[in-house]
């Protein structure tokens, strides 16, 4: 069920109802109501992989238990490595079996030799990357004594499947979330306004901004022969500003809907492309995935402790692991190496953390060096969009020997103005908005009348720019 | 939670303000034009529905169709009574509906279907569909096309007026921004044929680009196969025959169109569906050739290209009578 469905507008409204009229103090009822919805929300896309969440759930649920009984290391170990091994191998099976089935055939091949397997006709299963991620949190804190075992079957399920957040995140910590079905749940007025202006704006992002950038971005990367440098530059653009509404907006939607039942899940997305180096993009960027790696894999390898080669080689793993999350191609692992090669000049030179603020705090406009901060990490992170986007690495290496040719000047062949007035148009409410958890998030100071006509005109763009419906990018992770 | 059920309803409330202004400025003008009688899918309905079995020769399908062939040349030489009852955008869906209600006031011999990717693809222009199905006298066709043609889609765009008419208050907005404001001289229609004297111009020439081809369009294969299916059922059961035409693009087009997989496409689709299809590209081409001057835009022909379109077609209907 997509966000931006006719389902989806009658779905909302009949939970959202049901759960009030329950009331917060049943907080039992109300986790059930949850889990039941989360369960018909992702069984509206395939009924069949329900019993592989809801596997996924008796696992980490019985596994968690169990740590919080056992107390010698060796069996916690254990029971954490079982927990690891089922979450990543179903992972691992549905979306890289076939990658890596490809990979080894094409390897027999260069040296000569051929290999016979066949590849199977798997279909990945929407939001494995995120749910599974989810539920590893939960035995990994619990195994560290971080948190302590739920006995709450319900609420635990109602933890993993949890519908706004289930198919493309915002990765939740247990730590965070989980707390939070086991408390009452007071309706809070001005929280579910924000809630539900979070969900107009997220709605604003996918609709208008991404599916508009989508349509230029395939008929550019698609026919990206037949285009000189500037058009595919613009092509870039477009896609970097799809993946961002689309993957953004998908966030706040999900940010959003929780709001209106009174869940608070962590921010996603801090106005990315308004970063000054790459460090700061990426502390803006998928900020659940980024401090998940983080915490999970960066640190106990010993992040940026140790010698020079253990920083490179943690630095290396962490962005390479990243890309690799995202799908089972060349492309991203590509994708993730760049950013590891533009991340450690900044890291080995102690520079990583010296863009913390805010960009222009305070101020309308950003100096003339910060502009050309933004611009720079703007740049470099639209040649590696070029990577995650492209079919293929010969494809992506195509592209940019195309786009920086001595076309790179002359007059761009594909040139929507309405389009990139209205990506124009959101950049400007991003930047005036920059110090909020999302940009409309402090409208509160306009006139009721002069707000509301904001939301009208939101809501006429968004009918009026529908764009040629897109699958949300990120379900295909 | 009762403030915020208040300022729900009172968001609801607005946004039903909004539809009923934007359905106010936009049908008013169609509302206007019925009752002047000036309204041309009105006056083709009524021409259907008010002369029973009167006509023996209808072309359907799209702007295409109606801009390209003058059902008084084609009478004049093949002594029939034809009658044009294209339509602006007119979706595949569409003219099997329309053909529905034709046949239940006309009995003709021959259905002309113009043949266009963009018929079958993805984006519908609903206000215009609508307000095509809107002069049917059946209301439960009416109801069919739009839930069986378009699913929820359809049902969200006839009913809620911002959806309808997105497609309008988006070129409304683009026109604020666009210095460029076009004017078309006055139409002239013709037993459903737009008589249009406009010429293109060389800078229009100029910016041409090619015909939309599979990785351009979004043809949907399916939906055309479904419906192509269900409407060349109607006419055998109606005992008509079809006859399949692509209409004219201008020279500079084509030549820019490499492959042009709107022509192979249909060619192999209707031979194997022993469908006659005439390519008025390539039909006949020594005798009419096209220049881009015979054009209005970039896929409309103009009066001197309906000329020759008109010419070929009747040589069409000739050699499939023969045959």
């Amino acid at each position: 069920m997509l966000f931006n469905s006719l389902e989806f507008f009658i779905f909302l409204p009949i939970v959202f109802g049901l759960y009030w009229v329950i009331g917060g103090k049943r907080i039992k009822s109300q986790n059930v109501l949850i889990a039941l919805a989360s369960y018909v929300f992702y069984g509206w896309w395939d009924w069949r992989f329900l019993s592989l969440i809801l596997f996924s759930t008796l696992v980490d649920y019985s596994i968690g238990l169990a740590l919080g009984k056992k107390e010698k290391l060796k069996t916690r170990k254990i029971l954490l490595w079982i927990s690891i091994c089922v979450n990543l191998g179903f992972l691992g099976f549905f979306k890289y079996y076939n990658f890596f089935i490809d990979s080894l055939i094409d390897s027999f091949t260069f040296f000569g030799s051929e290999l016979s397997i066949n590849t199977l006709n798997i279909i990945l299963p929407v939001g494995i990357s995120f749910y599974t991620f989810q539920t590893l949190s939960y035995t990994i804190d619990v195994y560290n004594k971080k948190l302590e075992p739920t006995k709450d079957f319900v609420g635990f399920m109602a933890f993993v499947s949890f519908f706004p957040q289930l198919v493309a995140g915002p990765i939740e910590r247990a730590t965070n979330l989980l707390p939070q079905f086991s408390i009452e749940r007071k309706f809070n007025y001005k929280n579910a306004v924000d809630g539900l202006r979070q969900v107009l704006w997220g709605l604003f992002k996918k609709i208008v901004i991404a599916d508009n950038c989508a349509k230029y971005a395939n008929i550019i990367f698609n026919n990206h022969t037949e285009y000189n440098g500037s058009t595919l530059l613009l092509g870039a653009f477009f896609f970097a500003f799809q993946i961002y509404g689309d993957f953004s907006g998908y966030s706040d939607i999900a940010i959003g809907v929780s709001r209106l039942f009174g869940f608070n899940l962590k921010r996603n997305f801090a106005f990315p492309y308004f970063s000054r180096d790459i460090a700061e993009f990426w502390r803006r960027w998928h900020i659940s995935l980024s401090t998940w790696f983080r915490d999970y894999l960066y640190i106990p390898l010993g992040g940026s402790r140790g010698g020079l080669k253990m920083k490179i080689r943690n630095t290396f793993i962490i962005f390479i692991v990243s890309g690799f999350w995202h799908g089972a191609n060349w492309t991203f692992i590509i994708w993730g190496a760049l950013n590891a090669l533009y991340f450690l000049p900044l890291l080995l030179t102690k520079k990583n953390r010296i863009n913390t603020n805010l960009v222009a705090e305070g101020k309308y406009f950003p100096t003339l060096k910060e502009l050309r901060q933004m611009a720079f990490t703007f740049f470099i992170t639209l040649i590696a969009w070029v990577f995650f986007r492209a079919d293929s690495v010969a494809h992506a290496f195509s592209y940019l020997y195309n786009m920086f040719d001595t076309s790179l000047f002359s007059e761009i062949e594909v040139l929507p103005s309405t389009i990139l007035t209205l990506v124009l148009f959101f950049i400007a409410t991003e930047w005036l908005g920059r110090s909020g958890q999302y940009a409309i998030e402090k409208i509160d100071f306009m006139k009721k009348p002069i707000r509301w006509a904001f939301y009208i005109l939101l809501i006429i763009l968004m009918f009026s720019f529908t764009g040629e419906e897109q699958q949300f990018i990120y379900f295909q992770f | 939670m009762k403030k915020f059920l208040k300022q729900f309803a009172l968001g609801l409330l607005v946004f039903i303000i909004l539809n009923t202004i934007i359905a106010i400025l936009y049908e008013y003008p169609t509302y206007k034009s019925v009752k002047n009688k000036t309204n041309r899918n009105y006056l083709k309905w009524e021409a259907i529905h008010n002369n029973k079995n009167t006509f023996d020769l209808i072309l359907i399908g799209t702007s295409r169709c109606y801009a390209s062939f003058n059902p008084i040349i084609i009478d004049s030489v093949l002594n029939t009574n034809s009658y044009n009852m294209a339509t602006s955008a007119q979706d595949i869906a569409e003219t099997y509906y329309s053909l529905q209600e034709i046949f239940e006031y006309q009995n003709p011999k021959y259905i002309v279907l113009d043949m266009f990717f963009e018929a079958s693809d993805e984006s519908y222009d609903y206000y215009q569909t609508f307000s095509n199905s809107s002069f049917f006298n059946s209301k439960k066709r009416q109801l069919n096309l739009i839930y069986e043609g378009y699913g929820n889609s359809g049902i969200l765009n006839y009913s809620i007026p911002v959806v309808k008419f997105k497609n309008y208050i988006k070129q409304d907005i683009a026109g604020i921004l666009s210095k460029n404001k076009s004017l078309r001289k006055e139409d002239n229609w013709i037993k459903g044929y737009l008589y249009d004297t406009t010429i293109v111009s060389d800078t229009q020439i100029s910016n041409y680009e090619p015909i939309a081809n599979f990785s351009t369009s979004s043809f949907n294969r399916d939906r055309f196969n479904t419906y192509f299916n269900k409407i060349q059922a109607l006419v055998s059961s109606n005992n008509a025959k079809l006859i399949c035409v692509r209409t004219a693009y201008p020279p500079t087009r084509l030549e820019l169109t490499d492959p042009d997989d709107e022509a192979i496409f249909f060619d192999s689709y209707l031979a194997e569906q022993q469908v006659p299809f005439f390519d008025l590209n390539t039909y006949k081409d020594d005798q009419y050739l096209y220049n881009d001057k015979d054009f209005a835009d970039y896929h409309h022909l103009n009066y001197k290209g309906a000329k020759k379109a008109s010419m070929q077609l009747v040589e069409a209907l000739k050699q499939t009578k023969n045959n």
